[in-house]
């Protein structure tokens, strides 16, 4: 039987010449499918450029009262709708917050906003997704309800991106969703939570400020507490100083850590006995901030106490102990170089001279007046068992805020809440909803930053 | 002897079908998960995450050994990243060219008192530096002692919680390191490790430690290697992301807990696949821990990487890949098809045990046995023909597939030509240049076997000279 009979009629053979088929069928539909994809692709890129060329001077003139909005709309009309809220945001953003109604107007005669609000309904989430968008770059100024029904959207991108579009709005009434979300399993994580809080800026710490009311009863409000000093510190809030330093002494450890960062970013002026009260904590991420904080609000009392530090049993104590006794100046560094020579614990000298020498201040100078003599092999070796490791909340440490200057020293009322001064009342210009008239948030055990639902006092001012 | 024959031939063509089938599930799992994640990457708020104050820090550490040439635009390109705080560690594993001479020249360091904490046992440290110029950046000079040893000293010095290893000739993306701690920023509890997408920078130009365009390489080798390279990590490892068990995670680039890695003892000393390894040790540990955790790929976060570019060095690079997979396959093979460590143990580790780490055996034998048959009569002209017909255009149909999820997700080769002739490499590469890796692969199996530990030397042209 020959070749071709074989192709004819075996089985096996013509399973083969099918095979092969096959295969070269699917070889040229996705060779065509690459051409495909990249003249497609040229060809976005062109209208996107041509587009791009075409709508900055137009919207600058519109921006500029030089021209009315029907010559932008005619512009942008020819465009997708997606295409054209994608370029618009890029301009967008940056002039959002000046120029609002300006661009409200422009989304509303593009049709825009009917879109987002068709798509924020869709099944497909990065229609959702594109919708949230739309909204949330108008500062939720325009069907803010969507944004805080998106936030509960099953996708963390959605979610996400509604949260930051409420961020945006400066609504305080974002407040208590934005918390809740945390508590909502896979909801959106602490971290990006507070970022967004801090974006709310200032009209959000009234709120913040009376969610410290209520001391934490559970491990998750604890949490929740923690995360609000930060904010209110980051956002610079020097009202927040009489919570921040009663949180100094607070039973929860992640609290503590939080108020020793809030008051160093805040450069509170902290008595020295809470200072020492924090150095001498049981936990050794406490003794760490408070460190850390020593040497941020400029506490050159704090010399003894931080120099004794050196010979913590925690090797991030020893640093933060060590950087703050640099940061406090003259009489820190010499209290510094002293440790280097004079210690008789190797762990604080090795640390007082890690210090010294890493700064590129006070390190050719130092290793200078010491004839660089010091730097013994000897120390390269191990310094015996691991120590403690970093764990959840560490990252406390590392967070440096470059921006926050606020010096504003505040008396703390040790005498608890009760004599706080009363908070000035809320004042919401134009309120879209009322905090009642949200949606019951479906806050779910077990999540993973499971919380109460006790834990957002209702608003009373 | 024909019912020897019988049988190989039959094992043979159930191995070729099995992995067949198993690649081309992983390309639709691979199309899927671009298809939707290129989406998701445009909407990632990279600007929101590089202001967000709980992005976590991170240490990069780059260990280099004799990388003169390379080290200075290397170390540039990393200090210009979009990252909120990050810290970069060059560990010098005790060089013999001029390597910690270059860094001292270019970023004016001196040195400084040489704490060093040694919470994993390296080689001696011999000294430390710091840089007047970028505060950042630390040098640590220690006795040769390989790369596992240097990456192991650069996670005892490491400050922060993360840390990103790195090769010294490893050019990452402005925004590479930003999209690969997205997983952590997202989901801080649960993510231990991250890996990103390599590609070939033979042919790019790179300009002050940056890849300023990207073209394919002139010369034949390092061209065949950048559709091996799409390949492996378009389609492989997105894949193996989807079903949750990416078991490589590529020394070139990966960001890791250091909580995780201390607890096992950071990076091993005694194997040459000490990346692999890495990451199956912590799929075993946190599996028998019962903690939950994720391994994630993720594909869109890229570096560049100068592949080698003589088959000498690549057959020695090959050859220790191998040599690696073998040995990290070896060393944990109590995962294999064991339901305790779930997908990772009843799926993914069989694959790479089977398919890969055998694949060259199986692939060996098999060629042997067709070529014995057909010299005994037992198989035919035509059948053999047909066999080896379908087998080639196998490959080049999952070469040319890789392509298009090139398209569809990056398309970072602009030129028509690049993509002409990335295709066309695709399609050559079945004639010869597997066939030469298969050899490559079958040394590195004997040289697992004989004992050898050695690297192999790979000399670098500089990105300079890009």
């Amino acid at each position: 039987m020959n070749t071709i009979d074989l192709l004819l009629t075996d089985p096996l053979y013509r399973l083969f010449v099918r095979v092969i088929s096959v295969q070269f069928v699917a070889l040229i539909t996705v060779l065509a499918a690459v051409v495909f994809i990249r003249l497609r692709r040229i060809r976005q890129r062109r209208e996107r450029l041509a587009a791009n060329r075409s709508i900055a001077p137009v919207l600058v003139r519109y921006l500029s009262d030089e021209i009315p909005l029907s010559e932008v709309i005619k512009t942008l009309r020819p465009l997708p709708k997606d295409e054209a809220a994608e370029l618009l945001e890029a301009y967008a953003s940056s002039i959002a917050s000046r120029l609002q109604e300006e661009l409200v107007a422009l989304y509303r005669g593009l049709g825009l906003i009917e879109f987002a609000v068709r798509r924020s309904r869709s099944i497909i989430w990065w229609r959702r997704l594109e919708a949230v968008r739309i909204l949330g770059m108008l500062e939720g100024k325009v069907e803010p309800q969507i944004l805080f029904d998106r936030l509960r959207d099953p996708v963390p991108a959605v979610r996400l991106a509604a949260a930051r579009g409420l961020g945006r709005s400066g609504d305080p009434r974002a407040v208590d969703p934005l918390l809740a979300s945390l508590a909502t399993p896979a909801g959106i994580s602490r971290p990006q939570i507070a970022a967004i809080l801090v974006d709310l800026g200032s009209s959000a710490h009234p709120r913040l400020r009376a969610l410290l009311r209520k001391p934490p009863q559970t491990r998750a409000e604890a949490r929740l507490y923690a995360t609000i000093l930060e904010v209110l510190a980051l956002s610079g809030d020097t009202r927040s100083a009489p919570y921040i330093q009663y949180a100094l002494t607070d039973q929860d450890h992640e609290i503590r850590i939080a108020a020793f960062r809030a008051a160093g970013i805040l450069r509170l002026t902290l008595a020295p006995d809470d200072i020492i009260m924090g150095l001498e904590d049981d936990r050794w991420e406490v003794r760490a901030q408070a460190a850390r904080t020593a040497g941020r609000v400029g506490l050159k009392e704090m010399v003894s106490h931080l120099a004794t530090r050196l010979s913590d049993t925690s090797w991030w104590v020893r640093l933060n102990a060590a950087s703050a006794l640099r940061d406090l100046g003259e009489s820190g560094l010499s209290e510094l170089s002293k440790l280097a020579t004079e210690s008789n614990d190797p762990f604080a000298r090795d640390m007082a001279q890690r210090i010294l020498t890493e700064d590129p201040h006070t390190g050719s100078n130092y290793l200078l007046g010491r004839g660089a003599t010091m730097l013994s092999p000897a120390i390269t070796a191990p310094v015996g068992a691991p120590e403690p490791l970093p764990r959840s909340g560490i990252e406390n440490f590392w967070e440096e805020d470059e921006g926050a200057t606020t010096i504003v020293p505040v008396q703390m009322p040790h005498g608890g809440f009760d004599e706080l001064p009363p908070l000035p009342p809320l004042a919401i210009e134009q309120p879209y909803v009322a905090f009642d008239e949200l949606p019951p948030l479906a806050i779910s055990d077990g999540g993973n930053e499971a919380l109460a639902p006790e834990i957002l006092p209702p608003l009373s001012f | 002897m024909d019912r020897i024959i019988y049988i190989i031939d039959w094992t043979f063509l159930f191995f070729f079908v099995g992995l067949n089938t198993s690649y081309f599930i992983l390309l639709g799992l691979s199309l899927a998960e671009i298809f939707l994640r290129a989406r998701r990457r445009i909407s990632a708020d990279l600007d929101g995450s590089l202001r967000s104050y709980h992005t976590h820090p991170v240490s990069i550490i780059a260990p280099a050994f004799n990388e003169r040439l390379t080290i200075e635009g290397s170390v540039r390109a990393l200090l210009a990243l979009r990252y909120p705080e990050f810290e970069v560690v060059v560990v010098n594993d005790g060089s013999t060219d001029r390597t910690v001479q270059v860094m001292i020249e270019a970023f004016d360091m001196y040195e400084v008192h040489p704490i060093y904490q040694a919470i994993i046992p390296t080689r001696p440290v011999v000294a430390i530096y710091k840089s007047y110029k970028e505060p950042k950046l630390t040098l640590i000079d220690k006795v040769n002692g390989g790369k596992a040893d240097a990456l192991n000293c650069g996670i005892n010095t490491a400050r922060f919680p993360l840390f990103c290893s790195i090769d010294a000739d490893t050019l990452i993306s402005p925004d590479a390191l930003l999209r690969l701690a997205l997983p952590f920023i997202d989901d801080p509890a649960r993510t231990i490790a991250t890996g990103g997408t390599v590609r070939v920078a033979n042919g790019c130009t790179i300009r002050n430690g940056q890849v300023e365009s990207i073209g394919m390489p002139e010369k034949a080798v390092p061209a065949f290697q950048v559709v091996e390279y799409l390949r492996a990590f378009l389609f492989g490892r997105v894949g193996w992301n989807l079903l949750g068990g990416t078991l490589i995670i590529s020394g070139a680039f990966g960001l890791f807990s250091r909580d995780a890695v201390l607890k096992v003892q950071g990076y091993r000393h005694d194997t040459v696949g000490e990346d692999m390894e890495l990451v199956v040790r912590l799929h075993r540990q946190m599996r028998e821990d019962h903690v939950p955790y994720r391994i994630v790929f993720v594909w869109d976060s890229t570096c560049y990487t100068e592949v080698p570019e003589s088959l000498e060095q690549l057959g020695r690079q090959r050859d220790r890949w191998h040599r690696g997979l073998i040995d990290s396959i070896w060393r944990h093979r109590t995962m294999f098809f064991n339901p305790r460590y779930g997908v990772v143990g009843m799926v993914i580790f069989p694959f790479f045990a089977i398919f890969e780490m055998l694949g060259p055996v199986v692939e060996l034998i098999g060629l042997v046995t067709v070529a014995i048959s057909y010299v005994l009569g037992v198989v035919d002209t035509s059948f053999m023909l047909l066999f080896l017909t379908v087998s080639l255009i196998f490959g080049v149909l999952l070469s040319v597939a890789t392509l298009a999820l090139e398209e569809i997700s990056f398309s970072v080769y602009p030129n028509w030509r690049d993509l002409l002739r990335m295709t066309m490499f695709g399609i050559i590469e079945n004639f010869g240049y597997r066939q030469l890796t298969l050899y490559w692969r079958l040394r590195g199996m004997v040289n697992y076997f004989r004992g050898v530990q050695a690297w192999g030397a790979m000399s670098r042209r500089g990105f300079g000279a890009s």
